[in-house]
């Protein structure tokens, strides 16, 4: 076995998290004074809560929510409330009692009441220099209970129900999502909507996006029996919304809770479930503040559905989406799962996203038939879309005073109802116009219309730039874009440069060069003179602030310098350039990274992270779950924090569908995948591939909380599993910390199963986390049926519950699984396991009969599993391999008896010095502060006489040696010539034993 | 021609083929009672034993070598190994000569590797018309090569230079001993050892049943490089068939 470096030549390492270990000492990276250190802290600290979001609408606070008990530079959150019988803190400790969060339980008023939150933040050994910050919060007054009897039958009709139905409260709903006890989703609706259009009546539901991880459902039950409803059932109202919203779904269940119908409602148009997830029905947005009438009729013995929006102009309902007749069929369209049956309840979903506006719902009704002419609320007039105007403008200084451009009254306002009609300025409307600088060169104007006869307001903005005559032109903004494609055409591409500039009227240059050829001068740029290593030139005239222009085809096999200038009468701008552009593309934003993952133009491509990435306020649409990723991906040792990826239906849940490629060199922290499912961070399915310095600090895979059958199973960190006969899947590197897992069955801290046919390896890797589920296969690696070989891993595996097949390594390994594990350290703690003779600290089952299993230098810590049962007699496929080692109780212990003496321990594995065990973090090589002691620590032990002892200390000392300053190395030139000679004669030694043991062998 | 082979047992045969260097019979001819008549029974003196060694021949045999290396009072290497030619049923099930080498060696380690001690494996299987070797991955790979000459192991010690020789009856077994001068090293190794220069302090035991004088071991003594050597080897019947392994 060859030793992996702990540096393993990548400039983002895998290291230390700043723990010292007893024999190793650092040099001091902070040497300020106190009050310094206090002032730093206590600034750490205001940025820790000052980045605190409640995720939700405090003014109506009506059920419990979550808040972190941690934030930025590991502070620590203290909340207390002024008014513990209405909001109380309780702190969910894990099972070593550190606050992983706190759950504020709401108890709801006899009247609105306002309540404060505190957050105290601080830091470890620096609590005096701490943070505070308070939030009001407006508990709702508790609101009295309906007794109606359940289920809703057919033909019920949900305007009988009180004013201001506040779902979250009402208790024929059950509330469930992932995140849903984060926000308060759904309100009554009081508040004056003249801005908006007439309420149709007082029973209106309110629904406001969820901005958190996952949807916010309410499920109320229902009746719509084929024997009641053998043509189906219409569940059809009113719908209106207001601001950009990720919109309201109302979806259809079976008695399994599985969705046989539903649809989607938002700003951006209407949605259909089809083959797992939701479609898009219509690309037109439906117009705002505008009630329209739908109908969604529901055929669910057959799995027909339809969505029928009422055209009031035609007087005629339009159907969306595939039609078969008047429906759509289940296997034409939508229900490609064959999810059928008697439909025993329904749910609204508030669904996830980035956007905040506002839902309504209206007059929901559920019926045999379905109303045919339904009654318009809507009035007569309305301000609909203003155009006839620029939002962006250049403007000349001299002339901004006679600026017509930006005169309101030349713009068109029309009647949102019926869009054909401009309303006349003065008689149908008034408007004003306010403006600020926003610079010396920018102007923003805010034109505010009002309609007379409702009084309703709304609000543009339009950007004035100045700029003078004799001004020389110059970039706002310039970027160069990577290398692609020209169609079909694989030897030739194009660059794409965009940006902002400063006037109009400017010539845009550019020039392309082989990478690496002397810059051109502007004058050259200008001219599009043929200088050493061209490859391209070209212009354009800018008239407008923004321009994105591509270069003429290039070459795809070379990579590039690109220049670009602004050339004007008055003079040029500065020369801009970028170097060694290539077919690599950047990812800047998490926009970026989401189109890495959705865009199947770019699915063979490399692209790199350039900096690090917050998923926190991103809403990734799942659209589908068949995307391969056959690229490759270098984070560049960046992080990507707060990724979630969620959905209940879609047969994969991860960054890709399927993962093809290579991908790595990156940090996630916190991320959360929900599925049902194959689901993994990576992807929901791994093809081979590469997968190397991956760290996973907190999070989850988990099964999505409304997702409620037992599905494929499969849930990893990296991937939910891996496939595909022959694939070759090699992961190293990767550190798995502080993870969760719950799922159904077959669940992996690493990945839930190693397919048939699959070859991997394994090298590097610790893996420390729960793993709660009500199945089997249960480890490192749910279920191993391929051909793994592990190398030098750490894992410790608790598991919360399992039904069984639990194994530290493997939960199962069998049919046909061939697994080889070389140096590994094994903790398994089990607190509930259904069948408790079934596990084992390596394979909880194994067939011997089809398959194999090797473990050299292993080691697993005895554990005390009487908890579990009175007499555990385990089931004799479950295998214990290695030695088992009480644990070592030091971190010398640790290194010298087990394996990880033969790893460059300094700083590959931290010693927590708390949990008494290895573990991994990260560190910056530059962070690594070794001194002459730390190396005179090892090359003071050498024998001088007795070679055959110096193994370690060689290899530790030789480790410690490299990373020592030449200042430090100076100091040590006494002990470095007594490792040199010690080296020398290990080595003679070495091999004079190896020849001896040569001629020995017989025949070889 | 298919021919029927006769599983030969430990207790029908006098194993090793030392001095002798007729080739492997094409069938296993060798009956139980030709084979019995090498031997005497009440041998008494020493250099009757190792005479019937020298001479003894056979024509399917094990032999196998064990060896510790060590450093002081710590063992640096060790190893094992084992020659077995016997015939054996092809991939058709016919007859063939299978010559089997088999062994793993725990030598010290280089500083680039994990282990302190790193351990080799090998394990190489001839018929008359191909090689099998063990790979890294498990497998064996399989190579055309002619080996027309599959021949019994030849003893290649020159007991003649020992000196002092002793010999100790132990109720079932004969213990004879001896020692080799430095000078004689080389002669008396043969080619059992590659490489021989630098052993110094050779000594040597073999081990016969008391009865016949069936041959169970031969061990040595020596040192080398300031390393002490101790190997023995053993010699045994086949007393199971060999089939080529799967490719």
């Amino acid at each position: 076995m060859k030793r992996k470096n702990a540096l393993f030549a990548l400039s983002s390492l895998l290291l230390l998290g700043g723990v010292v270990a007893s024999s190793v000492s650092f040099s001091p990276v902070y040497a300020a004074s106190n009050s310094e250190q206090d002032e730093e802290f206590r600034s750490r600290c205001q940025s820790a809560v000052d980045a605190l979001n409640l995720g939700f609408d405090t003014e109506k606070v009506v059920a419990d929510f979550i808040v972190e008990a941690t934030g930025f530079y590991g502070a620590k959150f203290t909340w207390t409330s002024s008014n513990e019988s209405i909001l109380s803190v309780e702190q969910i400790l894990n099972e070593n009692g550190k606050a992983l969060r706190n759950r504020v339980h709401v108890f709801r008023p006899e009247v609105d009441t306002k309540v404060t939150l505190t957050v105290k933040a601080a830091i470890a050994n620096h609590e005096n220099a701490y943070a505070t910050r308070t939030f009001l919060l407006t508990v709702l007054k508790a609101v009295a209970i309906p007794e109606d009897s359940l289920p809703l039958e057919i033909n019920e009709d949900f305007s009988d129900y009180d004013a201001g139905l506040d779902l979250g409260d009402y208790y024929s709903y059950t509330q469930s999502g992932g995140e849903g006890f984060l926000s308060t989703i759904v309100d009554s609706s009081d508040e004056n909507l003249s801005n908006v259009n007439d309420m149709p009546s007082k029973h209106v539901l309110k629904v406001r996006s969820s901005v958190a991880s996952s949807d916010t459902r309410y499920t109320r039950k229902a009746n719509v029996s084929v024997a009641l409803a053998p043509k189906g059932a219409y569940l059809e109202g009113d719908y209106l919304y207001t601001g950009k919203t990720n919109g309201v779904g109302i979806e259809l269940l079976n008695s399994s809770n599985e969705i046989v119908s539903g649809i989607n409602l938002s700003s951006s148009g209407f949605k259909q479930y089809a083959s797992g997830v939701y479609t898009d029905l219509q690309e037109e947005a439906p117009k705002e503040g505008v009630w329209l009438h739908f109908k969604f009729l529901v055929r669910p013995k057959s799995g027909y559905n339809v969505l029928q929006v009422f055209d009031r102009a035609c007087g005629s309902y339009v159907t969306y989406g595939t039609k078969l007749g008047t429906f759509i069929k289940t296997s034409n369209a939508g229900l490609s799962s064959g999810k059928k049956g008697d439909v025993t309840s329904f749910r609204l979903v508030s669904s996830k996203g980035s956007a905040f506006g506002y839902s309504y719902l209206a007059n929901l009704k559920l019926s045999l038939t379905g109303s045919e002419a339904p009654k318009n609320y809507n009035r007569s007039n309305g301000i609909g879309f203003i155009d006839n105007y620029e939002p962006e403008i250049f403007a000349e200084k001299s002339g901004l005073e006679s600026l017509s451009s930006v005169d309101p009254k030349t713009f068109a306002v029309h009647n949102r109802f019926d869009e054909s009609k401009v309303y006349a300025v003065n008689s149908d409307y008034t408007v004003s116009t306010s403006s600020r600088m926003v610079s010396e060169t920018q102007i923003e104007y805010t034109h505010e219309f009002v309609l007379k006869e409702t009084g309703e307001k709304q609000s543009i903005q339009q950007n004035v730039f100045i700029y003078e005559e004799g001004d020389k032109p110059s970039f706002s903004a310039m970027k160069f874009g990577s290398l692609r494609k020209d169609g079909t055409d694989k030897t030739s591409g194009t660059i794409t440069f965009s940006g902002l500039v400063s006037r109009p009227g400017a010539t845009f240059h550019y020039m392309l060069l082989k990478k690496g050829s002397a810059a051109p001068t502007i004058e050259q740029v200008i001219a599009g003179d043929k200088v050493s290593g061209f490859a391209d030139a070209g212009s354009a005239t800018l008239y407008s602030r923004s321009f994105s222009i591509s270069s003429n085809l290039v070459s795809m096999s070379n990579n590039y310098d690109g220049y670009a200038v602004l050339y004007s009468e008055k003079g040029n701008s500065d020369l801009v350039s970028e170097q060694n552009i290539s077919t690599v593309i950047n990812i800047n934003t998490v926009d970026d990274f989401y189109a890495m993952a959705t865009d199947v133009n770019t699915a063979y491509d490399t692209f790199r992270l350039t900096n690090d990435l917050d998923f926190s306020s991103f809403y990734w649409n799942l659209k589908n779950d068949a995307f391969e990723f056959h690229g490759k991906f270098d984070g560049e040792g960046h992080t990507i924090s707060n990724l979630a990826i969620a959905s209940a239906t879609a047969a994969r849940v991860g960054i890709f569908s399927y993962c093809y490629g290579d991908f790595g060199n990156v940090t996630f922290e916190n991320a959360k995948i929900f599925g049902s499912g194959n689901a993994g961070i990576i992807a929901g399915n791994l093809y081979g591939g590469t997968y190397s310095d991956i760290h996973v600090l907190g999070g989850e895979v988990s099964v999505e909380p409304t997702f409620t059958g037992a599905g494929e199973g499969y849930f990893g960190a990296i991937g939910g599993r891996s496939r595909g006969e022959g694939k070759v899947g090699t992961y190293s590197n990767i550190e798995i910390d502080d993870f969760k897992i719950e799922c159904p069955k077959y669940c992996g801290l690493l990945t839930g199963g190693f397919e048939s046919g699959v070859i991997s390896k394994l090298d590097t890797i610790y893996a420390s986390g729960t793993i709660d589920t009500d199945g089997a296969a249960v480890g490192l690696i749910g279920r191993n049926r391929g051909d793994t070989t592990v190398n030098n891993a750490i894992v410790n595996l608790h598991i919360k519950d399992a039904k069984k097949e639990v194994g530290t390594i493997a939960g199962h390994n069998k049919e046909g699984g061939k697994l080889a594990v070389n140096n590994a350290i094994l903790d398994l703690k089990i607190d509930m396991i259904t069948q408790p003779g079934y596990f084992g600290s390596f394979i909880g089952s194994f067939d011997a009969a089809s398959s194999s299993y090797t473990a050299n230098n292993v080691s697993y810590i005895k554990e005390d599993y009487s908890h579990i049962s009175e007499s555990i007699t385990q089931d004799v496929k479950s295998i214990d391999a290695g030695d088992a080692i009480y644990k070592p109780s030091t971190k010398e212990a640790w290194e010298q008896k087990t394996f990880l003496r033969d790893f460059d321990v300094s700083t590959s594995f931290a010693y927590d010095e708390e949990e008494n065990k290895p573990y991994m973090r990260l560190r910056n090589e530059s962070e690594i502060k070794f001194v002459a002691f730390d190396y005179l620590a090892y090359t003071e032990n050498l024998s001088e006489t007795d070679p055959s002892k110096n193994h370690y200390l060689l290899i530790k000392a030789g480790n410690v040696y490299s990373y020592l300053s030449s200042s430090e190395k100076a100091k040590v030139a006494q002990a470095k010539a007594k490792y040199d000679a010690c080296l020398a004669a290990y080595n003679e030694y070495a091999k004079k034993a190896g020849e001896l043991a040569d001629g020995l062998n017989l025949g070889e | 021609m298919k021919s029927k082979y006769i599983l030969l047992t430990f207790s029908s045969l006098l194993l090793a083929s030392c001095g002798g260097n007729s080739p492997v019979a094409s069938s296993v001819l060798e009956s139980k009672q030709s084979e019995s008549s090498l031997l005497s029974s009440g041998l008494d003196e020493s250099s009757d034993y190792i005479a019937v060694f020298e001479s003894s021949n056979a024509s399917f045999y094990r032999i196998s070598s064990t060896y510790t290396i060590k450093s002081g009072a710590s063992v640096v290497a060790n190893g094992e190994s084992a020659k077995q030619v016997y015939v054996g049923a092809d991939a058709e099930g016919f007859d063939t000569k299978i010559e089997w080498l088999r062994g793993s060696k725990t030598t010290p380690a280089g500083l680039e590797d994990n282990d302190v001690y790193v351990t080799t494996r090998y394990s190489i299987y001839h018929s008359v018309s191909e090689t099998y070797t063990l790979q890294e991955n498990g497998a064996y790979k399989v190579t055309a090569e002619e080996h027309p000459n599959i021949v019994p192991y030849a003893c290649p010690f020159l007991f003649s230079k020992g000196e002092g020789i002793k010999n100790t009856l132990n109720r079932f077994e004969m213990n004879v001993s001896g020692r080799v001068s430095d000078a004689n090293v080389s002669s008396f190794l043969g080619n059992a050892i590659s490489s021989k220069e630098g052993i110094k302090d050779l000594s040597f035991t073999i081990t016969f049943s008391a009865k016949e004088a069936y041959l169970k071991s031969l061990s040595l003594f020596f040192n080398k490089d300031g390393f002490a050597v101790s190997q023995t080897y053993r010699f045994s019947s086949t007393n199971s068939p060999l089939s080529l392994p799967k490719a």
